[in-house]
């Protein structure tokens, strides 16, 4: 009992906070909305265990193919989604590059930040948004590994202009449509996710589904809060949100706001550059050096972790989860490679993969790579380890 | 009969552990794996099926118990 009113009063406060940052100014609009698509994400992410360093270390682990399958169904309902809103937005693709969505070059610092956020995601147990929902599920492992993105930060900060001017200012921007036309870049994005789907039904296992009640509504109540949704479910229902938050001009994203906070810290503490060069030319999850107590990312953020929070208290899931010693240690020093992939790469699992290949950016596709190659090499080490 | 503790620990080391002792130590006797993270549950039964053996799990609580046994 105690929990369903717990989730009942998480509820009602999120409500609030949508409610007076309703002010009536489009910014204010935006971000009641960025509430709920945060609490939805956060709500969606936690039932259906939809974790994306699931999705790449268990095809090395188990050959389990559970995960993988709901990031592709994410990115294919996603892609569809954006397709249509790019096209009542920009009939002529070919001119010009919707600017609000997550479309970057395509440098290999990208791929370098995949690789470095792949071996993070893998060492500590959890990607940056696996970690946001795990938070609301009670776990003591994420603030360690959130916490630990911060020197990474600091770090990708201090290479930042290096990098940027090596690579990332001369790298190709590549947007699908302006070569392919909407209808060609949407065809060969799912015929691609089509392949990967195939490769994993051939190559990989699902467990077997377990018995499930009867559907009248008490069995259906149990679907929807108490047992876990299957992954592509999941999936679907996150691109189904990533497309209304771009309606809204808000592709999704969840470390602008803590690169933001690392900056400030850094520039606190001299560690990082007063200057990252070309940093606010580029689309997607950037850490800008704010100075407001909060960002739109960072409302987000906080609502994606409430969200699970009533998730996980409506499923009886809800629990301070105790560590190891070696799991925080792991946690942290994953974390800082969580850190410096995502500076480097504007990005995470959602800011860049989802959201960069559901806008038809090639970037996303290539940090996809980087991710995979990091899993791979962060589960050898995870073995060399164990 | 031997056991593998994998409470504390998050995604993903609790299956290495798993199987590092499967493929090491278990020298192909049945074995339990005792754990607090259902999400781990699904794993260790893909875990067990790639490697031919069998999983049976039964829920203690908030904790469960994974008997380990070899198919034949």
């Amino acid at each position: 009992m105690i929990r369903f009113v717990a989730a009942a009063a998480v509820t009602v406060v999120l409500l609030v906070c949508a409610l007076r940052l309703d002010d009536g100014t489009t910014s204010g609009r935006v971000a009641a909305f960025l509430v709920a698509c945060g609490a939805g994400v956060g709500f969606v992410l936690q039932r259906s265990q939809l974790c994306f360093t699931a999705a790449f270390r268990d095809v090395f682990l188990v050959r389990g193919r559970r995960a993988a399958l709901g990031v592709l169904a994410a990115l294919a309902v996603g892609c569809a989604g954006y397709a249509v809103l790019f096209g009542a937005q920009l009939p002529d693709p070919s001119r010009y590059l919707p600017d609000t969505a997550h479309i970057a070059p395509a440098s290999p610092v990208v791929l370098l930040g995949g690789v470095s956020f792949g071996i993070g995601m893998v060492l500590a147990g959890g990607c940056i948004s696996g970690h946001l929902f795990r938070l609301g599920e009670g776990s003591l492992v994420a603030p360690l590994a959130l916490l630990g993105c911060i020197p990474g930060y600091w770090l990708a900060f201090s290479l930042w202009n290096v990098l940027y001017l090596k690579s990332v200012s001369t790298a190709p921007v590549i947007w699908l449509p302006s070569w392919l036309g909407y209808a060609g870049a949407l065809g060969l994005q799912l015929a691609v996710l089509a392949g990967l789907a195939a490769l994993l039904f051939w190559k990989c296992r699902e467990v077997p589904p377990t018995p499930r009640e009867a559907t009248d509504l008490r069995g259906a109540l149990r679907r929807i809060f108490a047992e876990p949704w299957p992954a592509w479910a999941g999936g679907a229902a996150v691109g189904v949100l990533g497309t209304f938050a771009y309606l809204w001009n808000h592709p999704l994203g969840v470390t602008a706001e803590l690169g933001r906070v690392s900056r400030r810290a850094g520039l606190a503490l001299s560690l990082t550059p007063s200057r990252l060069e070309g940093l606010d030319r580029l689309a997607g999850c950037r850490a800008i050096a704010s100075e407001r107590w909060i960002t739109e990312s960072g409302i987000f953020a906080a609502a994606l972790v409430a969200g699970s929070l009533i998730s996980a208290l409506l499923a009886g899931e809800f629990r301070l989860r105790k560590a190891k010693p070696r799991s925080l240690a792991l946690a942290a020093g994953g974390g800082v490679l969580l850190g410096f992939g995502a500076m480097i790469s504007l990005g995470c699992t959602v800011g860049t993969m989802l959201s960069g290949i559901m806008a038809f950016s090639l970037h996303g596709w290539v940090f996809l790579a980087g991710l995979f190659a990091g899993a791979w090499a962060g589960t050898a080490l995870l073995r060399r380890l164990a | 009969m031997s056991e593998v503790d994998i409470r504390g620990e998050p995604c993903g080391m609790p299956v290495v552990r798993v199987e590092k002792y499967l493929l090491k130590e278990s020298g192909g006797a049945s074995f339990v794996v005792l754990g607090d993270d259902a999400t781990t549950i699904d794993q260790l039964r893909l875990l067990a099926t790639k490697h031919g053996w069998s999983c049976e799990v039964t829920p203690l609580g908030r904790e469960y118990r994974a008997q380990f046994r070899p198919a034949h």
